[in-house]
Parts: C-alpha cells; sequence; structure tokens
C-alpha cells in the first residue's frame, strides 16, 4: 500500500504507449508494418492520444479497389479497452431514405463494430489490433454491399437500448417470457430486492431464483 | 471467365497503339462503301437513313412452333431477300443495304452525291413500296400466316461511315443524328414516317403525301397504283408488284419449306454455320448496350481532329465491348448496331436463371470497362456512358444474305424488349424487364429497383466488383466466416475459410 501511495504522489501516470518502454506501442507497430503497411501511426504527446491513420484499399476480383481513409484512436485505457474505428473521410452516406445508424456509423463516423459486451478484444492477445482491423475490413466490406442496395449484409441488433435487450435474450436461451421479466433488471430500469419474489413468476426468492444469472449479465452490461 | 480491370487496359492500350492515323474525308464521289471503308479510313457520307420494321416477326418467332415455326423462318429469309434487292439493285433503288437488325432493315441512299431531293424522295418511296410489296405481294404470298405489317422512318443527313474489320462479312456503322434518329421516328405499326430534314427537300409531289404528326416528324399517307407508278417512273425506280411476285415465287422454289430446319443448340451456336436451312431456336437473352450520347459526341465533332478523336474512341469502345461478351463471358456477338453491341447468351442450355445470370454479370462487366478502363484510357471518353437493356425469351438465331455481305438476325420478344428497355435506359443504366427480373437470383435482385414510370428494373453504377459484392452479400447473410488477406496496398475479403489467409467470423453489428 505504501508502495502504491508513494508512487501516485511523486509523478504521472505515463501514458499507455510509454508504459514499459513502450513494449505494446512496439508491437504493435510490427504487426501493422507487417500486415496493413498503408496505416501509419500518429501520437499526440500533448494530449496523450494515438491514433493509426491511412487507407485500407478493399480489392474486388474483378480488380476494382475501393480506398477507405481508417483512422483508429486508442484510448488511454488502451490495450485494456479496444481502439474506437472511424470512417474518417466520412465516406460513407445515409442511403436515401435511410439513417446513418442503419449503416451502423455514428454521425461522427464512428464504428459500431459489435455490440459492447459481445467485443471480441483481449487485451492479452499479442495480435488483438490485427484481429480488430481485419474486423474493421470486413466492417468496411460489408458497408460497400450496403452501398449498393441499403440491405445490412449479416446479423446485426437492433439500435440502441433495444439491441442490449436481445443480447440479454439470447443470453436467456432466446426466452422472450423470461426476457420481459429479467431485461429491465439487467439494463437497471427496475429494482428487485433479494428477498421478494423473483420477476420470472417462480414463486421464489429472487435470490434463490435469477439473482445470479441477473448480476452474471448484468456484469457484462455494465463493463462496457 | 470474368471481367478483369488490369486486363481490359490493356486490351484497349494495345488496341489504340494499334489502330493507326484515322481519316475522316467528306465523300464527294460515287464509291462502294464496303470496299471503300475501313475502321481507320471513313468518310462523311451525306445520305438518307430508312429503318423498315416488321413488328409481327417477333411475335411470331417467339409463339410458332413445328411446321409454323418453320414457315415463319423461311419466310423472314425471303422477306430479307427480296428487300435487299429492291434497297441494293441499280435500277432500283441503287441503295446501301447497311444490315437487317433482325427484322428491321437499315438501309442508306446516298446517290446521286449531296441530291437532297433524290435522297430524300428515295426515303419515301422506298416505305411506300415495301407496304406495297407486304401487303399486296408477300402477305398473299404467305396465306397461312397472319397479315405482316410494316412501319418506318427516315431522316436526311451527314453521318460518318466506317466499318468494324477488313476480313469477313461486312459491318458498315454509320455514326450521327440520321442514322440514330431514323430509328427513333418510327411509329405504331403501320405507319411510315419522315423527319422535318427529308420533308423539306421532298419534290412538291410526295411533300403532299406527308402530314405532320408532331414536332418535326411527319407521317407519309397512302397512295393508288396508279400515282406509284407515276412517282416510280418520275424517279426512275423500276419496280413492280408483278415482278417482286416473279422473284418471291422463284425464291420459294429455290427454299422450300421442307429445306428449312431449325433446331436447338446444346453447345455454343456457331453464327457462321447458319443460314435458311439451318436456324436455332433458342431460350436466350439478349443484351443491348449503346454508347449513350455518342450521337451528340459525334454531331459536336465539327473539326478534323475532333472527329478523328471521336472515332478513335468509338473503335476502343466497340472492340473492348466485343471482347468482354465474346471472351470475359462466353456469349454471341451478334451485331454492332452504329454506336451499339447486341449480345446473346443462351447457355447452359434451357437453364434460363444461369443464362439470365450471364447476362447481368457481362453488363456489369461491359459498364466496368466504360467506367474504369477506357475513361482511363481515353479521357475524352469521359462525358459517354453505356445504357443497357436485358430480356430473355425464345429466340430464332439465324443469318441472311449472301456470303461477303450476311447478317446475323436474332427475332423475337426478348430481342425486341431488351432493346426497348435498353432505348429507355440512360448513360450507366442496367435495364431488366420483369421477366428477366423475376429470373434473377434472389442475391442480385436487390441490387435493381423498380422505376414504374419505365416499368423496369433498373440498377446504376452497377460494377463488377458490385455483382462480386451480391454475390458475398448472400456469405454474410448466412452468418459465415470470410477469409481477409492483406497485401502491400490492398485487402480483400473473400467467401469462406481459405488457408492463404484469417479467418474472421463477421460481428454482429449494432448501433447506439
Amino acid at each position: 500500500m505504501a508502495a502504491r501511495w508513494f508512487h501516485q504522489k511523486t509523478g504521472p501516470v505515463k501514458p499507455w504507449y510509454e508504459r514499459d518502454s513502450g513494449v505494446r506501442l512496439a508491437a504493435d507497430r510490427v504487426l501493422v508494418a507487417g500486415n496493413f503497411p498503408t496505416l501509419a501511426f500518429r501520437i499526440d504527446d500533448k494530449a496523450q492520444m494515438v491514433y493509426l491513420e491511412g487507407p485500407l484499399s478493399i480489392h474486388s476480383d474483378c480488380g476494382i479497389d475501393t480506398s477507405i481513409e481508417t483512422r483508429l484512436v486508442f484510448p488511454r485505457t488502451y490495450p485494456d479497452t479496444e481502439p474506437i474505428a472511424f470512417d474518417s473521410a466520412r465516406r460513407f452516406k445515409p442511403y436515401p431514405g435511410k439513417d446513418i445508424k442503419d449503416r451502423h456509423l455514428s454521425s461522427t463516423g464512428q464504428c459500431c463494430l459489435w455490440l459492447p459486451p459481445r467485443s471480441p478484444w483481449r487485451p492479452s492477445d499479442a495480435n488483438a489490433l490485427r484481429s480488430f482491423l481485419d474486423q474493421v475490413i470486413v466492417f468496411w466490406d460489408r458497408q460497400l454491399i450496403y452501398d449498393d442496395n441499403g440491405k445490412w449484409p449479416g446479423p446485426a441488433y437492433d439500435h440502441d437500448e433495444q439491441g442490449y435487450r436481445q443480447f440479454v435474450q439470447e443470453e436467456l436461451n432466446d426466452d422472450a417470457g423470461l426476457t420481459d421479466a429479467l431485461a429491465p433488471l439487467v439494463l437497471g430500469r427496475l429494482f428487485v430486492g433479494r428477498n421478494e419474489a423473483c420477476p420470472c413468476g417462480s414463486r421464489r426468492k429472487f435470490k434463490k431464483c435469477h439473482l445470479w444469472r441477473v448480476e452474471e449479465i448484468r456484469r457484462r452490461v455494465v463493463r462496457h | 471467365m470474368s471481367w478483369n480491370l488490369q486486363k481490359s487496359v490493356e486490351r484497349i492500350q494495345k488496341y489504340v497503339a494499334d489502330l493507326g492515323e484515322i481519316q475522316v474525308e467528306k465523300l464527294v464521289k460515287d464509291a462502294d462503301l464496303s470496299a471503300l471503308l475501313t475502321p481507320t479510313n471513313c468518310r462523311q457520307v451525306y445520305g438518307a437513313h430508312v429503318y423498315v420494321d416488321v413488328p409481327n416477326f417477333s411475335e411470331l418467332a417467339s409463339h410458332a412452333e413445328g411446321e409454323d415455326f418453320r414457315r415463319v423462318i423461311q419466310a423472314i429469309h425471303l422477306y430479307h431477300r427480296e428487300v435487299a434487292r429492291i434497297v441494293e439493285n441499280p435500277e432500283m433503288f441503287d441503295g446501301v443495304r447497311i444490315h437487317f437488325q433482325g427484322p428491321k432493315l437499315h438501309a442508306l441512299f446516298f446517290r446521286p452525291i449531296d441530291s437532297s431531293e433524290d435522297l430524300a424522295g428515295k426515303a419515301v418511296l422506298l416505305q411506300i413500296i415495301l407496304r406495297r410489296f407486304v401487303d399486296r405481294v408477300f402477305n398473299p404470298a404467305f396465306p397461312l400466316l397472319p397479315g405482316l405489317t410494316i412501319s418506318g422512318g427516315a431522316d436526311l443527313g451527314n453521318a460518318i461511315g466506317t466499318k468494324n474489320g477488313l476480313a469477313g462479312d461486312r459491318e458498315l456503322l454509320f455514326l450521327g443524328a440520321p442514322a440514330n434518329y431514323a430509328a427513333k421516328i418510327i411509329g405504331a405499326p403501320g405507319q411510315m414516317r419522315v423527319t422535318a430534314a427529308i420533308f423539306s427537300a421532298l419534290p412538291l409531289r410526295l411533300r403532299k403525301l406527308c402530314s405532320s404528326v408532331a414536332d418535326g416528324v411527319y407521317q407519309i399517307g397512302t397512295t393508288t397504283s396508279t400515282e406509284l407508278a407515276e412517282i416510280c417512273d418520275e424517279m426512275g425506280v423500276g419496280w413492280n408488284s408483278d415482278d417482286s411476285s416473279e422473284r418471291l415465287e422463284e425464291d420459294k422454289r429455290l427454299f422450300p419449306l421442307k429445306s428449312v430446319e431449325y433446331s436447338e443448340a446444346d453447345s455454343a451456336i456457331d453464327l457462321d454455320s447458319l443460314g435458311v436451312t439451318n436456324n436455332k431456336r433458342v431460350c436466350a437473352a439478349s443484351l443491348f448496350a449503346d454508347v449513350s450520347g455518342f450521337t451528340k459526341y459525334v454531331d459536336a465533332a465539327q473539326a478534323e481532329e475532333d472527329r478523328k478523336r471521336a472515332l478513335k474512341v468509338f473503335h476502343a469502345i466497340r472492340k473492348e465491348m466485343a471482347h468482354v461478351v465474346k471472351h470475359d463471358f462466353s456469349g454471341l456477338r451478334i451485331q454492332y448496331q452504329g454506336d451499339r453491341i447486341q449480345a446473346l447468351f443462351h447457355l447452359p442450355k434451357n437453364e434460363d436463371a444461369a443464362i439470365l445470370k450471364k447476362a447481368v454479370e457481362t453488363a456489369a462487366g461491359l459498364q466496368s470497362s466504360m467506367e474504369y478502363a477506357l475513361k482511363q484510357c481515353l479521357p475524352e471518353a469521359g462525358p459517354l456512358g453505356l445504357a443497357i437493356g436485358i430480356d430473355l425469351d425464345v429466340t430464332l438465331v439465324s443469318k441472311i444474305g449472301t456470303r461477303g455481305q450476311r447478317d446475323r438476325i436474332c427475332i423475337g420478344y426478348g430481342v425486341e424488349n431488351a432493346a426497348r428497355a435498353q432505348e429507355k435506359s440512360a448513360g450507366g443504366e442496367v435495364s431488366l424487364t420483369q421477366r428477366a427480373f423475376q429470373l434473377l437470383d434472389e442475391h442480385f435482385q436487390p441490387q435493381f429497383n423498380l422505376d414504374e414510370k419505365r416499368n423496369l428494373y433498373v440498377a446504376s453504377n452497377f460494377y463488377s466488383d458490385r455483382f462480386e459484392r451480391a454475390a458475398k452479400a448472400a456469405a454474410y447473410g448466412a452468418g459465415a466466416a470470410v477469409t481477409v488477406r492483406t497485401a502491400s496496398k490492398t485487402a480483400t475479403v473473400v467467401r469462406g475459410g481459405e488457408a492463404s489467409g484469417r479467418q474472421v467470423v463477421p460481428s454482429k453489428n449494432w448501433s447506439r
């Protein structure tokens, strides 16, 4: 405890890219240079932010390539927290008559790659950044398909909280009735005491019925 | 087999480099155009362009079967033979049969050189005579067929004449407003029309036969036999119905119904082997691709250098379109029709959906060549775009005429509908008829949007990469894994797992 107190009092915490002599950034640089040579790191020391920027060109067999300006923003909590990907030149616009959300992009160009609790990001994986960029490439590929017909190719959650509700239902083995009862608890919209009746209708106390399951799912939601 | 950007660019660069110096001079004296014109030796020809169509043939070719179908084939061949004689015989019209576009004749009158009155007069008289020939000679000679009706259109002015090659069957090509507009004013069956340019050049007697039906369009009225004979005498056109009837009967003796054969096609049709005794009846997708805006582009090219540049662009487009159809997608190039190409796809036999998919993939290849390869090699082609129409139906495929002057013909509803779909399309569009759309694989259908006004399913920016992506959409839809491969400059996503890449399970996306 004393050492920790001493550390906190004597100087600022180093940004992630300088910790351990910058070993993580160095490893990521090698990974990017070997797999995505069109991208380059940029460090803003003043803001202590790191960016990975450049074009990702999606190739087709016929030889027509589509270049998409891409930016990854590395949060200060990286690598515990995943980077955030952006369509930096705002290449992708809302499909006529539809919302930008329908193509899983925000108005700032941020990519909604997945529902946060479903993130495949593994901080300790040395190839985590490569796997992340592979997903970004697949995301761009799907954006190009969406451009062609306005239909998102492949599975997607509904927007906003409804997506989380679908996640809860998946976790509850697609039991719609149970989801109706428990989703408000998971999403913090309802509180039930440990000794109250479980909302699932079993007539058992909550603590002896679904409390543990609700807390487990809620932990995954809250973490993100 | 598929289209590839790099190969397309290399082809076009080679063709442009090999093309040689183009010459475009005004035609100032009589000449045999099929001998004079080459891809590089072109002429500006002042003349009257005439189109005469027999719309019934398409209906007959699509519906008749057995002996009736053989009778239709015999009628088509004999009609073409006699009409070609009427147009080309020096004692009759002394004109040029550019070609038959299926049942539609395209003829040119340019003799006497620059004589507007004579040329316009011939354009009107040919339509009157062909109407008389069909009514009085042809229909009575084929009593078991429904009565044929014809329609026509004619325009007068300058067009640039060129040719598609030096060897084999000739294909004269004419570029410019009169060669285009004459076909556009064709009206309903029975209506024969001319433009204001023809009308104003006509001798008074013929002008009196015409009445205005629309802005700048005039309709040719009826004539009595006596009037027609007098007009023929005045114009030195030696046609009469008795001679035509005799020639037709002689042709029927030469090519009796029992000599007419037709069959289906299990393998690619050898177009050169076709003729009156060997015809094909296939379920086929017809594709028409037209260089939208090219007529204006040519007409705007007033300076000699501009015309040369326009012709270089034209030949590069023409050559590339033919290569894409024939070699990239194993289709049949039926005909060049000015700045338009007609193609046919009939394999695999009787597999309508697969045939249509091939035609649609070809359309994507043609659009890709135009937008990505041609405009890269020839930036002056920038304002141009391809308008493409596709339909599928039973089609008669044959070849008419004599050696060296033979036309490949396709006749049927599918051909007519594809041509009409193309004519209703703008540059950059691929249009499908309702029947064609319904046959299209469900993964490709979302690429096309219904245009209710045109009653067509239309796709814009439909290139080969988009065709590939439409196929890939199915894999994404099934939630299957894909493979990502990265190289020095590009990243490729392919369907399924491959050893040479990294397998990725596409995420289930969400939006906040």
